[in-house]
C-alpha cells in the first residue's frame, strides 16, 4: 500500500510542473514579465495620469506629481447623481451641455471640468451610444435632453436607483432648470426626513417648514429634441472581438457643431402635466437589457465573414484575409465576422454557401463571395519559370466532385468561373484581346462571380430552400 | 491505483482554481459595476490584452469612451493589444488623456476597497502574470467580485483570503478610472407618497 502512495505522489510531482506551466500564460503576453520588476521598482506609488500636461510648464508638472502621490480621494458616495441624455445634432442638447459648463446657477450642481469639486456626480451620455443603453431599459426617454436625478450610493437618502426627478428640455434658462433641480432634491429629501422620522417615532412638522419647499410642483416645459432613438446596431456576434472596429459607435470624441435653431418660448410640454413623472411608475419595461443586435442589414458599407461555428473550414481564415484586403480597398467600409446562426436572420444565404463574404452598402447586399471560390480567385504564387495566369493545379475539383453527385447549379459556378479565367489568361499570354483588359485575374474573378451570382438569384427554379437555423441549446 | 491518479489530479486541478462559487446574475447589490453579460463578452481577452481589457471594461461602465475603447481602433486612438506594464500603461492613458490612478505597492488593497465602496469597478492584477476586473466588493463579509476576461459573462467570487493570493499572485497594481461613478439603474418609484 505505502508503495502505491509513494508512486501516486512521484507521479504528482512529475506532473506537477506540467500543470504549472499550462496554467501560465504566455510571458509576451498579458502582464508583461518586466510588469512585476516595474511594480517592485515603483513601490508604493500612486500616479495620477491623463490629465491634460500640453500647456503645463515644468514645475506646474513637478508640483501635480507629487501632490498626485498623495492617498486615496475622499469619498464621494454621498453625492446626488444628475445624469443628462443627449441626442446629436439637437440643439438644445448642445446648449445645455455648454451652459453646464458656463451657467452659474447649474455650476452650483455641477462641475463639469473636475468631478471632485462637483457637488453632484455629473455623468452626460449619448442617447445613440449602443454601449450605454441597457443603463435606460427602467425608463422612458421622451425627449432630448433628459436629465435623471438620482439620490447617492451610500444610501442614506434612500435607494440609489430611485428617479427624483426626470426633466426633459431645455428652453436657455439655467437659472430656471436649477430651480427644477434643486427644488425636486429639496422635496425629495424632505420627504426622506420625514418617512425616517416617522419610522423613528419623533414628531416633524411638515416638509414644507423644515426645509423651505413647497409642494413638488416643478415642471419644467421647454424646447425639446423629439425622443425618436436611433441606436446604431450593434454586431450580434462577437466571433472576432480582435477586429479593428469597436463593437459599437463610441460617443463622438468631438461632436459637430450643431446648427443654431430660435429656442421657442413656449413648446408643447413633452409628458403630462403632474409632476414628478411625465410616465406611468408603474410601467414595467423589459427587464432584459436591450443589448440585442437590429437584425437589418447596416446602412453602411461593410463586408460581413459569415461562417459555420460548428464546422472547421480552412476557407474561412482565408475569406476573413481576403475581406479584411477588400475593406482597406474601400475607405470607410466596416469589418465583422458573424456565425451563420444569427447571420441567417439577417442575409440571405443558405448553410451549404458558407463560408462566404457579404458586402452591404446602403441597408442591401450588394454582393456575395464564396469561399470555395477564393482557391479560383486567389491562385497561388506564380513560378517564376512559368507563364503567369490561371493554370491547371487552380481547378476547383471538390466542385467538379459535388456537381457529379449532385450538388446542384451552385457546385458549378467555380468551374464557370474558372474556365472562364482560364480562356482568359491563354489568350491574354497569346496577345489576343480579352474582355475588360484594363483591371486583372483576381477583380475579373469578382466581377464573374458577381454576374453568375446575380443570374442564378434571378432563376428561381435554381433556388434551394434556406436551411433553417438550428435553435439554441 | 488509476482512480487513485484521477481523483488526486482533479483534485489538484481544482485547487488551482481559487474561486469559491460563480456569481451567475448580473446584479447583485455587492456589485460596483452594473454591466449586462452581453457588454462584458466584448471585452473577452482575445490575444493576451488583459490589462487593457480590464481597463476597457472599467471603461465602458464609466462611460468613457477614451477608456472603453482601449482594444480597438477609434477617434480616441489607435488599438492597443498585448502585454503591459504599468509604465505601458502610464503612456496610453496621458496619450488618450484618460484620467486614471496607477498604484503600485502595499496600498493597492485600501484603493481597491475605496473604489468599491464609491461606486467604482477597477482593473487589477489577478492570477499569475494577469490582470482582472474588480466588480464588486461586500466589506460585511469580505467578500470580493471578479470578473475575468477570459470568461467575462461570469462573476468570480473569492473570500478575502483567495482574493489576497490572487492579487499577490500578479504582483500588487492596479488602474482606477478618475471619472464619476455610473449612476445606479434608475427606476420609477412613488417616492412622494
Amino acid at each position: 500500500m505505502s508503495r502505491k502512495i509513494l508512486i501516486v505522489l512521484i507521479m504528482f510531482a512529475g506532473l506537477a510542473p506540467a500543470i504549472a506551466v499550462f496554467g501560465q500564460q504566455p510571458n509576451s503576453r498579458n502582464v508583461a514579465p518586466s510588469a512585476k520588476a516595474e511594480i517592485l521598482r515603483r513601490g508604493n506609488f500612486v500616479e495620477h495620469l491623463g490629465g491634460d500636461m500640453r500647456f503645463a510648464d515644468a514645475e506646474a508638472i513637478a508640483s501635480a506629481a507629487v501632490a498626485d502621490v498623495m492617498g486615496q480621494p475622499a469619498d464621494d458616495n454621498h453625492k446626488f447623481f444628475i445624469t443628462l441624455i443627449t441626442q446629436r445634432g439637437c440643439a438644445p442638447c448642445a446648449r445645455l451641455k455648454a451652459d453646464f459648463s458656463s451657467d452659474k446657477h447649474l455650476q452650483a450642481l455641477v462641475n463639469t471640468t473636475d468631478h471632485k469639486q462637483s457637488w453632484a456626480h455629473f455623468n452626460l451620455y449619448d442617447a445613440a451610444d449602443k454601449s450605454q443603453s441597457f443603463r435606460w431599459s427602467k425608463v422612458q426617454i421622451k425627449g432630448y435632453p433628459t436629465i435623471l436625478i438620482q439620490p447617492p450610493r451610500n444610501g442614506k437618502y434612500g435607494d440609489s436607483k430611485i428617479v427624483i426627478n426626470q426633466l426633459t428640455g431645455y428652453d436657455g434658462n439655467g437659472e430656471k432648470l436649477f430651480n427644477a433641480i434643486a427644488g425636486s432634491i429639496r422635496a425629495y429629501v424632505a420627504k426622506q426626513a420625514q418617512k425616517q422620522a416617522i419610522e423613528s417615532g419623533a414628531a416633524v412638522g411638515t416638509p414644507t417648514n423644515r426645509y423651505g419647499v413647497g409642494t413638488p410642483t416643478n415642471r419644467h416645459s421647454n424646447q425639446y429634441c423629439q425622443a425618436e432613438v436611433d441606436y446604431d446596431r450593434t454586431p450580434s456576434d462577437y466571433l472576432a472581438p480582435i477586429g479593428v472596429d469597436p463593437p459599437w459607435s463610441p460617443r463622438p470624441k468631438n461632436e459637430p457643431p450643431v446648427t443654431p435653431s430660435p429656442l421657442l418660448p413656449n413648446p408643447s410640454p413633452v409628458g403630462p402635466d403632474a409632476f414628478p413623472f411625465p410616465l406611468d411608475p408603474d410601467a414595467k419595461p423589459d427587464a432584459k437589457p436591450d443589448v440585442a443586435p437590429n437584425d437589418a442589414i447596416p446602412q453602411y458599407a461593410e463586408v460581413v465573414v459569415i461562417q459555420d461555428a460548428e464546422a472547421k473550414d480552412e476557407d474561412a481564415g482565408e475569406l476573413v484575409k481576403f475581406a479584411k484586403r477588400l475593406r482597406h480597398k474601400r475607405s470607410g467600409m466596416k469589418f465583422r465576422v458573424l456565425d451563420w446562426k444569427e447571420a441567417s436572420k439577417i442575409y440571405p444565404i443558405s448553410r451549404d454557401e458558407l463560408p462566404v463574404a457579404v458586402v452591404t452598402s446602403d441597408g442591401k447586399v450588394e454582393s456575395k463571395i464564396l469561399g470555395r471560390l477564393l482557391d479560383v480567385l486567389n491562385p497561388p504564387a506564380a513560378n517564376p519559370e512559368q507563364p503567369s495566369g490561371q493554370g491547371l493545379e487552380t481547378f476547383p475539383v471538390s466542385s467538379l466532385v459535388a456537381l457529379l453527385s449532385g450538388g446542384g447549379v451552385g457546385a458549378a459556378i467555380p468551374i464557370v468561373i474558372w474556365g472562364l479565367l482560364y480562356l482568359r489568361s491563354k489568350r491574354r499570354a497569346a496577345g489576343q484581346q480579352v474582355i475588360a483588359p484594363q483591371i486583372d485575374e483576381a477583380q475579373f474573378g469578382l466581377l464573374v462571380n458577381a454576374v453568375v451570382s446575380t443570374v442564378l438569384s434571378k432563376i428561381p427554379a435554381l433556388q434551394k430552400p434556406a436551411e433553417t437555423p438550428p435553435k439554441a441549446s | 491505483m488509476p482512480c487513485a491518479i484521477i481523483c488526486l489530479l482533479v483534485a489538484s486541478l481544482l485547487s488551482l482554481s481559487p474561486s469559491l462559487s460563480l456569481a451567475q446574475e448580473d446584479s447583485n447589490p455587492f456589485y460596483s459595476m452594473d454591466l449586462p453579460s452581453d457588454l462584458r463578452y466584448w471585452y473577452r481577452n482575445p490575444d493576451g490584452s488583459c490589462v487593457q481589457c480590464s481597463i476597457g471594461m472599467c471603461g465602458v461602465d464609466q462611460n468613457v469612451p477614451a477608456a472603453a475603447t482601449l482594444l480597438w481602433d477609434s477617434e480616441y486612438g489607435p488599438r492597443e493589444r498585448g502585454g503591459s506594464y504599468p509604465g505601458r500603461v502610464s503612456k496610453y492613458c496621458n496619450s488618450r488623456q484618460i484620467k486614471a490612478y496607477n498604484i503600485t505597492g502595499k496600498e493597492t488593497w485600501d484603493w481597491m476597497r475605496w473604489a468599491c465602496r464609491n461606486g467604482r469597478g477597477a482593473a487589477i492584477g489577478a492570477g499569475g502574470n494577469h490582470f482582472q476586473t474588480l466588480y464588486g466588493h461586500d466589506p460585511a463579509t469580505n467578500t470580493w467580485f471578479v470578473c475575468n476576461n477570459n470568461s467575462p459573462r461570469k462573476i468570480d467570487v473569492y473570500s478575502d483570503a483567495a482574493f489576497r493570493r490572487l492579487h499577490l499572485a500578479s504582483g500588487q497594481w492596479v488602474v482606477i478610472l478618475d471619472y464619476p461613478p455610473h449612476p445606479s439603474p434608475p427606476e420609477y418609484r412613488k417616492w412622494w407618497q
